[in-house]
């Protein structure tokens, strides 16, 4: 199955390979819309082949009530996320995790250099965040996204 | 009614908690968190039973029981800051006879300690067993 994302000039987007780490799926290949292309270039940037797959494979999969009555990926939780990546740069050499929360956000998790959590969740009115090596736990408005890496970095 | 402190609890940690390398922190977090008691069901009967309950859409799979022992999850609560009684409530289902819920609300910071503290079992019964981290 490959991972590989091909841009399709003519198309204007993305060609979506199956990066679900099923085995028991046939593969499935989606184009994104031609209007999505800055965001998938940062979801594959920040996130690799593994995050943004699984991030096409929430939003496509997982409907209202998957699992137990879960909700859906929020739309304004992925806008928050992909704003928030746009401007962060990772550690070298750290790939975050993403995760769908049974609420319909999207959480990113991943450690800093001494192995000490990082972690995030975006939802559709504010993101939490948790920092483990100042026992830091707490949220902010998305209007107030702009002073989240400041909060990670301080 | 809260069950014993000696006996052990399973959650199900189904792909879009999973990753192959991380556990998501909020597989715990909130409240009324759905578990499984082993005193019960056996281990090795958890698998087919929760793949018919959790695996909606079909891309959501069953890839780890995440198995901790109801002592040791008071313990946590009870050490954390601030310290949190945390039990595990009887609440069969009819799909689950061995189903039980942790009702408290159970922070990130929380949760992050509890899933640190699982053991992680693959299906298969060959496979070694793992810490979550």
């Amino acid at each position: 199955m490959s991972a590989l994302a091909i841009f399709n000039e003519q198309k204007g987007s993305w060609r979506i390979p199956c990066v679900s780490t099923s085995n028991r799926l046939p593969e499935v290949v989606a184009w994104t819309d031609p209007g999505d292309s800055a965001r998938e270039a940062v979801l594959l940037s920040k996130l690799g082949p593994r995050g943004w797959g699984r991030i096409h494979e929430f939003m496509h999969h997982y409907g209202p009530g998957w699992g137990n009555g879960n909700r859906p990926l929020s739309p304004r939780a992925l806008a928050a996320l992909c704003g928030f990546l746009a401007g962060f740069s990772f550690p070298v050499g750290i790939t975050p995790s993403v995760f769908l929360t049974d609420d319909g956000h999207l959480e990113l998790c991943w450690e800093d250099s001494v192995g000490a959590a990082i972690q995030l969740e975006f939802g559709p009115e504010r993101v939490e965040y948790y920092v483990e090596s100042r026992g830091l736990e707490g949220a902010i408005r998305l209007a107030d996204i702009g002073r989240l890496a400041g909060i990670l970095d301080a | 009614m809260p069950i014993s402190a000696n006996e052990n609890i399973v959650r199900a940690i189904c792909s879009d908690k999973w990753d192959g390398e991380r556990v998501a922190p909020s597989l715990f977090k909130g409240e009324n968190t759905s578990v499984s008691r082993l005193a019960l069901i056996p281990l090795a009967d958890h698998w087919e039973m929760f793949r018919r309950h959790v695996e909606r859409p079909p891309q959501r799979e069953l890839k780890r029981l995440g198995e901790i022992n109801v002592g040791v999850l008071a313990e946590l609560g009870a050490s954390h800051n601030p310290p949190v009684h945390l039990t595990v409530e009887e609440k069969p289902e009819p799909w689950n006879p061995a189903h039980a819920e942790i009702p408290q609300r159970i922070t990130r910071g929380l949760a992050n300690r509890i899933v640190a503290a699982l053991t992680l079992h693959r299906d298969a019964g060959n496979q070694p067993r793992t810490r979550a981290h």
